[in-house]
């Protein structure tokens, strides 16, 4: 049921990029209402809504893949390096953890885009950057609950190397924490862009971007507000899916532990 | 004592914080010295202003520098509006503290009252419908929220102003905005707590001695459930006094988180620097509060040691 839901979040852009992102009528300065032509309407540069949220759509997913992949790894790295050996490694990561958690998120966004410079790389990378603290953090927790399991103790003594024992073991069983927090690690970093192209710090100009064609609709308001209405809803709908993916597996995670 | 490491490693993530704030600036493209001193500088002024702003010694100096007038409570200066960096956060911060706030109260008020309305009505359609709400406010993004918002009542129904700093009418619409999650996340906090409270013997035990099923609720149950919200609130408040950037850039509301994103603008990096230390400073401080309370509040923690 909610897989669905991701399936059509994901397959979307590649189903219909109905018209090009350049400008296709001629409602420039006066944006068309939903009509038969431009399902969704048009905005002020006479460009069709409905791709722009599509093709919108590709270039989040392709921000969101990327940042999460580099949060989890980072996170994950960090938190069984961490967990699992201890001691003064374990204490040194976890206060670098806990500096980079004192920092709200979106504001550690804002302070790196401004050393970086905004552009789709460095979206990338500065979303990565910002949350991989909490991934750490729990995945750090799972290992500590796990070291003491006897499977644990086994392939020490058997005398597998620390990388190996990591690995082989430790990581197939973090596995289904690892998968949820991808899947909610996903949703923040949809709203993370969004947030950041809503300020104008996202991906340059002409590319669609959902939460810059949101701040775009606020000069629009009065005369086009369903501007308004469809970028945000596609940001919902994105985040909604992922969120529910995400809280869906953990259920499912915890009915099996029982 | 347990207070006191807290303390201790506090200070230590402050001092962390300041290092990696350090590094960030020195990572920076532009050249301060050119900023300050403007594009039509000739070198022998902007060797000048370099040497001025102690930019040419070792970066070591330029560090211990830093943390010193740090520790003084000297943020520098903007590079834009030479205003004292401390001045212009200080003039900031009562705006987002007060929606802070705001904020926080009607997330508390909202939350706990949903939370245990659906505690007491467990498994039934409303718990459900209330359950699966909670999970889709929770994924709205709080710009939309608030653009929904003023669009509805601000511009169509003309109930409220269209922005701008002010008293309650002006607040209401943004705090609002940045409550209606926090409500959900508290709702669903109190809800399984409660429900956690309710199951346990001494309940059983009250309602037996024929406590009015009210009281019940009310005295003891919610007591219980209260504990993890006030941590939450704690590490929310913390939270918000950093993050509500894009609810004051929404509604104009002059608080910290539109000066951060002016300084991005303009690369003021003192600014920048300022306010990601300040929140910095806030959050640790705050968490660090919530853990010491915690182990006043909820006596198992403190024998568990």
């Amino acid at each position: 049921m909610v897989l669905s839901v991701v399936i059509i979040a994901l397959l979307a852009p590649w189903l219909a990029p109905y018209d090009p992102l350049r400008a296709v009528a001629d409602s420039f300065g006066e944006p068309f209402a939903p009509q038969h032509r431009y399902l969704l309407g048009t905005d002020e540069l006479g460009r069709d809504v409905l791709s722009r949220l599509l093709f919108g759509a590709r270039i989040s997913l392709l921000v969101a893949a990327a940042a999460t992949a580099m949060t989890m790894l980072i996170g994950t790295g960090v938190g069984l390096a961490a967990g699992f050996f201890g001691g003064w490694i374990d204490a040194l990561l976890m206060r670098a953890t806990d500096v980079v958690l004192a920092l709200p998120d979106l504001l550690l966004a804002l302070a790196l885009v401004a050393l970086i410079g905004p552009g789709l790389t460095s979206i990338l990378v500065v979303i990565g950057l910002v949350r991989w603290a909490g991934v750490a953090r729990t995945v750090r927790g799972e290992v500590l609950t796990l070291r003491e399991r006897d499977f644990m103790l086994a392939a020490t003594a058997l005398g597998a190397s620390p990388a190996r024992v990591m690995i082989r073991h430790l990581l197939p069983n973090t596995l289904p924490t690892i998968i949820v927090m991808t899947a909610l690690a996903t949703s923040g970093a949809i709203v993370l862009d969004a947030g950041l192209s809503y300020l104008g710090l996202g991906v340059p100009v002409p590319t669609p971007s959902w939460g810059r064609m949101l701040s775009d609709s606020q000069t629009f308001y009065r005369s086009a507000p369903w501007l308004m209405v469809f970028p945000g809803i596609a940001i919902v709908y994105a985040v909604i899916a992922f969120n529910f993916l995400g809280h869906g597996l953990l259920a499912l995670l915890r009915s099996r532990e029982e | 004592m347990i207070a006191l490491q807290r303390i201790g490693w506090g200070t230590i993530i402050l001092f962390g914080v300041s290092v990696l704030t350090f590094l960030l600036a020195f990572v920076v493209p532009s050249d301060p010295a050119q900023t300050v001193a403007g594009p039509k500088a000739d070198r022998e002024t902007l060797e000048l202003v370099r040497r001025e702003m102690g930019l040419d010694a070792p970066m070591p100096i330029q560090f211990a520098r830093y943390v010193g007038r740090l520790v003084r409570g000297d943020l520098g200066r903007s590079y834009v509006t030479r205003q004292n960096v401390r001045d212009a956060i200080l003039e900031r911060v009562p705006a987002t503290l007060y929606l802070a706030l705001v904020s926080l109260t009607l997330a508390v008020a909202v939350g706990i009252t949903i939370g245990v309305a659906t505690a007491v009505r467990e498994g039934t359609s409303i718990d459900l419908g209330v359950l699966v709400a909670s999970l889709v406010v929770l994924s709205l993004p709080v710009f939309w929220v608030g653009i929904l918002l003023l669009d509805a009542f601000a511009f169509r129904l003309r109930w409220l102003p269209l922005g701008g700093y002010g008293g309650a009418r002006f607040v209401i619409l943004p705090a609002c905005a940045l409550a209606l999650g926090n409500a959900m996340y508290y709702g669903r906090v109190v809800h399984t707590n409660m429900r956690d409270v309710l199951g346990q013997d001494y309940i059983r035990s009250a309602r037996a001695k024929g406590v009015a099923p009210w009281r019940v609720c009310a005295t003891h149950a919610l007591r219980n459930a209260l504990i993890p919200i006030t941590t939450l609130v704690g590490l929310d408040f913390a939270g918000l006094m950093g993050g509500v950037v894009l609810t004051e850039t929404v509604f104009n509301w002059p608080g910290l988180g539109r000066l951060a994103v002016e300084a991005v603008f303009n690369l003021d990096i003192p600014v920048i620097m300022g306010t990601v230390q300040l929140s910095a400073l806030i959050v640790v401080v705050v968490n660090t509060l919530v853990d010491v309370l915690y182990l006043a509040i909820d006596p198992r923690i403190r024998y568990a040691r």
